[in-house]
């Protein structure tokens, strides 16, 4: 899997950059957006097997459009594209993405069709581990 | 000046009572000229009597269709009293000739009518209706006593005196009949006065309620703005501080190339510097949502032990890396919590985070639940066999930005802000916090918070 393709959406060109950096050392092929729209085309030309995505708060939220176009408004090979979301924003905001059913909080409909999520600032050797776990499991 | 409704109400309560009156005369002249053995003319009083019944069913018929027409007719309701009291005063001037004339105490019975006319109608028309009583009864004595009326003699022996008398008789009842007008309009105008008062008084409190009303909703749109401003300011600071932290990591794993021992040395404190800084951001946020967070969401119902199995778990892995054993031991039938589960369990995270972070390897966290059966309060306690805290530092230890020396000296990480946001969750949740401890040995932090109201029939949680 060391020549997956993935692409970065984040509107932060430091993270981008980081994140390039951490993932090309680990071999993967990366590109890169630093917003939604811009990822939503790119995601059709380089056509990635995971996207990792900044939900880019609290400006906007962008990162939910860009989930929702791509699960709705693609081509089924690049609508069922994995993608790990990164952010902080767990701490800034009550949103909770997952179905976490055995917590106590949880209510259906807050939930994000994503495959993962990594709390901001990522731990680089966490990070390169969600993402294998991610393909490996998605190129079943 | 009597209000509609008021004038309409009284005059039903007049004409009720005039049903009594002229059942009162015809009894009274059957008694007087009976068993008492009155000289009265018992055929045309019992006239009377069935003549006060007659022209009280009209008035009772014009009444009811005045109601009827529920238009505010306050002129008809009006003239409706003024010929009532009228015909009363003709009415009762007939019964005082017949039974008697001047030697007759009925003739006091006037004054009554004064009252209500003060009551009922207007200054100057109750005053006009004094003079009529009083040419009334004037024109009974001194008809009398001209003999242009006959007399009828009740007393043998008091007869009339001389017309001096008989003025003075007049003047009195007539002295009787204004100030009794006088009296009555002056109290009733006193009542009405007071009660607008009292309206308006309650107007006045309607008013402020909404004032006030308008007042705590401004006063949540600020604290809400105030919460959104924190978010923001939050996330303009985290998020270039991740990224800084995120370099850093990336240089000291070697992921940028090659680093000297010195080089990631340095980045690794630089590191470890910005990752403190990242939880003091999240702290301050959380502080504020916490002070927040009665305004925020509703709160619910809430099982203790699976409150304290979730906190148990998340930091299981942390008291297995400090070599701390992490103790829960929940009371079995505890009813439920209310509150935000939320908040509860960072509440409850940063006691036990706290507890594992400041004991030595080897030791042993507590965290348990009981009820308090005098107030019916759940009691949360975190017991550990840390470092503990000395009685001087106490007081403090839930001060924004206080940690103690022995905690800077076990050079681990803390904003300062853990126990300022627990004491802000417990308090938010209308709970209390307290703290014991001994130096070097321990310290135990007990938690008390209310059980959620019976009502609604919850079963106790079943610790699982």
């Amino acid at each position: 899997m060391a020549q997956a393709k993935i692409m970065v959406v984040d509107d932060d060109p430091d993270v981008v950059e980081i994140l390039r950096l951490v993932l090309e050392t680990a071999g993967y092929q990366v590109a890169s957006a630093n917003s939604a729209p811009q990822g939503l085309d790119k995601v059709k030309e380089f056509c990635p097997d995971l996207v990792l995505l900044d939900v880019m708060m609290p400006d906007g939220t962008e990162g939910f459009q860009f989930v929702w176009k791509l699960r709705n408004e693609f081509p089924p090979e690049l609508a069922d594209t994995p993608i790990i979301v990164l952010s902080a924003i767990h701490e800034t905001t009550k949103l909770r993405f997952y179905p976490d059913q055995s917590d106590g909080t949880y209510r259906s409909g807050e939930f994000l069709p994503v495959q993962g999520f990594i709390d901001k600032p990522a731990e680089p050797e966490m990070l390169l581990k969600r993402i294998e776990q991610v393909l490996q499991m998605w190129s079943k | 000046m009597p209000s509609e409704q008021e004038l309409a109400s009284n005059n039903r309560w007049l004409i009720r009572l005039r049903w009594l009156a002229a059942g009162g005369i015809v009894l009274s002249a059957a008694v007087a000229a009976g068993p008492l053995g009155y000289p009265v003319p018992l055929a045309k009083l019992v006239l009377l009597g069935a003549a006060v019944g007659g022209y009280n069913a009209v008035l009772s018929i014009v009444n009811r269709r005045l109601l009827d027409h529920a238009e505010d007719d306050h002129t008809a309701a009006q003239r409706l009293a003024n010929t009532q009291i009228a015909l009363d005063l003709i009415a009762l001037a007939a019964l005082i000739h017949f039974s008697g004339g001047i030697a007759n105490p009925f003739a006091i019975y006037l004054v009554f009518h004064m009252i209500i006319a003060g009551i009922l109608l207007p200054p100057t028309h109750a005053y006009a209706q004094a003079g009529l009583a009083t040419v009334l009864y004037a024109a009974v004595v001194f008809g009398e006593y001209a003999q242009v009326l006959p007399h009828v003699v009740i007393f043998t022996g008091c007869g009339f005196l001389n017309a001096l008398d008989t003025a003075a008789h007049v003047a009195v009842m007539a002295s009787a009949f204004f100030i009794a007008v006088f009296l009555t309009i002056t109290v009733s105008q006193k009542l009405r006065q007071r009660e607008q008062d009292l309206a308006q008084a309650l107007e006045r409190v309607a008013r402020y309620a909404t004032s006030s009303d308008l007042a705590r909703r401004d006063l949540q749109r600020t604290q809400e703005m105030r919460l959104q401003y924190m978010r923001k300011v939050s996330h303009e600071l985290r998020a270039p501080l991740s990224s800084i932290n995120m370099a850093l990591r990336t240089i000291r794993d070697g992921l940028a190339g090659e680093v000297p021992e010195k080089v990631r040395e340095l980045t690794a404190r630089a590191e470890a510097r910005s990752e403190s800084l990242l939880d003091t951001v999240g702290d301050l946020l959380t502080l504020s949502r916490a002070r927040q967070a009665p305004l925020q969401e509703p709160f619910t119902e809430l099982a203790v032990s699976h409150l304290l199995e979730q906190v148990t778990e998340a930091l299981g892995d942390s008291a297995e890396l400090h070599g701390v054993e992490l103790h829960m031991e929940v009371a079995p039938g505890l009813p439920p919590l209310s509150g935000q589960p939320e908040g509860l369990r960072t509440a409850l995270e940063n006691l036990v985070g706290n507890a594992i972070k400041y004991t030595p390897a080897g030791g042993r966290v507590t965290l348990s639940a009981s009820l308090d059966e005098g107030d019916r309060r759940v009691l949360i306690r975190i017991a550990d066999t840390g470092i503990g805290v000395s009685p001087t530092d106490l007081p403090r230890l839930f001060d924004e930005f206080f940690r103690t020396e022995e905690a800077r000296a076990l050079q681990v990480h803390g904003s300062g802000l853990g126990l300022a946001i627990v004491k802000a969750i417990v308090t938010a949740h209308q709970g209390e916090i307290a703290v014991d401890s001994v130096l070097g040995e321990g310290t135990v932090f007990t938690v008390q918070l209310p059980t959620a109201p019976a009502e609604g029939g919850t079963a106790p949680d079943l610790a699982t």
